[in-house]
């Protein structure tokens, strides 16, 4: 059973994401939020250049989000593969855009992810479980 | 130039302590959470990590060993 535990008493959950190279060669593991209010999971831009996923490609779709201090767009584009907690989605949407460096992460994990699981979080414990929802 | 060596997590955090670093050679538990792995790069500074990951190639790893402090809120 796939399963993360963390310290309860932080600021927030940081998880790991694993994410394939848009050629498929190599992978890159960042430090993310998982956030169960945020639509789609979101990368930085550094990240996402290095991966070849070039999000300063004009053509690229730009998504609307609404952010706690107002609107902006950002490139979307679809990462190969990604994995954390112990599971893997392939195709997944990503937007590539900036977290401050004071957040300590590089992205979050939002729920074009998590959708695709049973999340159970454990508050009090600091417990993790993911699990395909059969 | 030396390979540096495979520290854990734990080896990591304790000799990078508030630190970004960039790994190579990391492995992964079985809930993709880091286990282990070779510093290339450390810094406080996260554009520096950024800026580093451009000259690598290959799997590679971005770990942050610090936390927010306890009197800060995160939302996004």
């Amino acid at each position: 059973m796939p399963r993360v535990v963390y310290d309860p008493s932080l600021s927030s959950i940081v998880v790991d994401l694993l994410l394939e190279a848009a050629d498929g060669t190599s992978s890159l593991v960042i430090p993310v939020v998982l956030d169960t209010g945020a639509s789609l999971t979101i990368v930085a831009t550094d990240i996402m250049a290095q991966l070849g996923y070039d999000p300063a490609n004009p053509s690229l779709d730009r998504q609307r989000i609404v952010t706690g201090s107002g609107i902006e767009y950002a490139p979307r584009t679809t990462v190969r593969s990604a994995t954390a907690i112990g599971q893997k989605v392939i195709n997944l949407d990503v937007l590539c855009h900036d977290l401050p460096p004071e957040s300590g992460v590089d992205g979050l994990l939002g729920l074009s992810f998590l959708k695709h699981f049973k999340l159970t979080i454990r508050f009090r414990k600091g417990i993790i479980d993911l699990n395909r929802d059969r | 130039m030396a390979k540096s060596p495979l520290l854990s997590r734990e080896k990591i955090k304790t000799k990078y302590p508030d630190q970004w670093l960039l790994l190579k050679d990391y492995e992964l538990d079985a809930s993709t959470s880091l286990r282990k792995g070779r510093v290339l790069a450390h810094s406080k500074d996260r554009s520096e990590i950024h800026r580093a990951l451009k000259k690598h190639t290959g799997n590679l790893c971005i770990h942050f060993t610090g936390s927010l402090p306890p009197d800060t809120g995160v939302i996004f």
